[in-house]
């Protein structure tokens, strides 16, 4: 289906800031402690906005996952 | 009107101090059996336990109907470059909401878009925190003395932020309705 180059010139610009807002936030510290595939999940998250992607890296169910990145201070934009 | 939800709004809204909101405005929550097989958080369990308790709650089962249309939409979604990666449980979110003519409660980013691309499902109103933040306050649910806090709220308790752009847009309509001071 076309939609307007402006909606996605906006879907563009949304994922950019979110990512930039997750990445701000994020507490690094506790990130860099993490064993590394729970390190991978986080980093994943934090680029992607991926829940449940970052969940299945992590080997975590979605729920547990989000326990996680709250833990990590990484906000949900959307 | 009742309105179905994936997991993630799930799980977000458990935690939010005024999730009484969500029944006050639909009555009604349809999920599938995903979320009470992915839900393991205290604030989860012990909400949709009363979401159960007090039937506001349906889990609606997964039937061949739904399946034909979740295979429709994941078939789409992975021929779009532009929709990024939508999950089982967000496409029968969408599924559902499309064979019950129902909005779906989901902020999954590939299951907006993929309503937003799928010719399908141009009719279906797929709705976010912000989008039902909104809808309270428009409906009185939320007074309008709040209705910037009440964002804020969300956002502290959930730890999920609203896009910069999205919510001033959401603010100024409620201002310009009058449902916002």
């Amino acid at each position: 289906m076309d939609i307007p180059k402006k909606l996605l010139e906006e879907w563009e610009e949304e994922d950019r800031e979110a990512r930039e807002i997750r990445r701000k936030y994020a507490d690094w510290n506790f990130i860099n402690k993490q064993p590394p595939r729970i390190r991978a999940a986080l980093i994943y998250f934090i680029e992607t906005g991926d829940r449940r992607g970052a969940a299945k890296l992590a080997g975590m169910s979605i729920d547990e996952f989000n326990k996680l990145r709250i833990e990590a201070n990484i906000p949900v934009v959307g | 009107m009742p309105v179905v939800a994936d997991t993630c709004f799930i799980i977000d809204w458990s935690r939010f101090r005024r999730r009484d909101i969500l029944v006050r405005l639909f009555g009604k929550i349809i999920v599938t059996q995903y979320i009470i097989n992915e839900i393991k958080s205290d604030y989860a369990i012990e909400y949709v336990s009363s979401l159960i308790a007090s039937d506001k709650l349906y889990i609606y089962p997964i039937t061949s109907s739904v399946e034909r249309v979740v295979m429709d939409l994941m078939s789409y979604a992975i021929r779009d470059p532009r929709i990024p990666r939508v999950d089982e449980p967000e496409l029968y979110a969408l599924a559902l909401g499309f064979i019950l003519d129902l909005p779906v409660l989901t902020e999954n980013r590939g299951a907006r878009r993929l309503a937003s691309l799928h010719p399908t499902l141009a009719r279906l109103e797929v709705l976010g925190a912000i989008e039902v933040l909104e809808k309270a306050i428009i409906e009185g649910i939320v007074d309008v003395d709040e209705c910037t806090s009440i964002f804020d709220e969300y956002t502290i308790d959930t730890k999920h932020m609203f896009p910069r752009k999205r919510l001033n847009r959401v603010l100024e309509n409620l201002r310009n309705k009058g449902y916002c001071r």
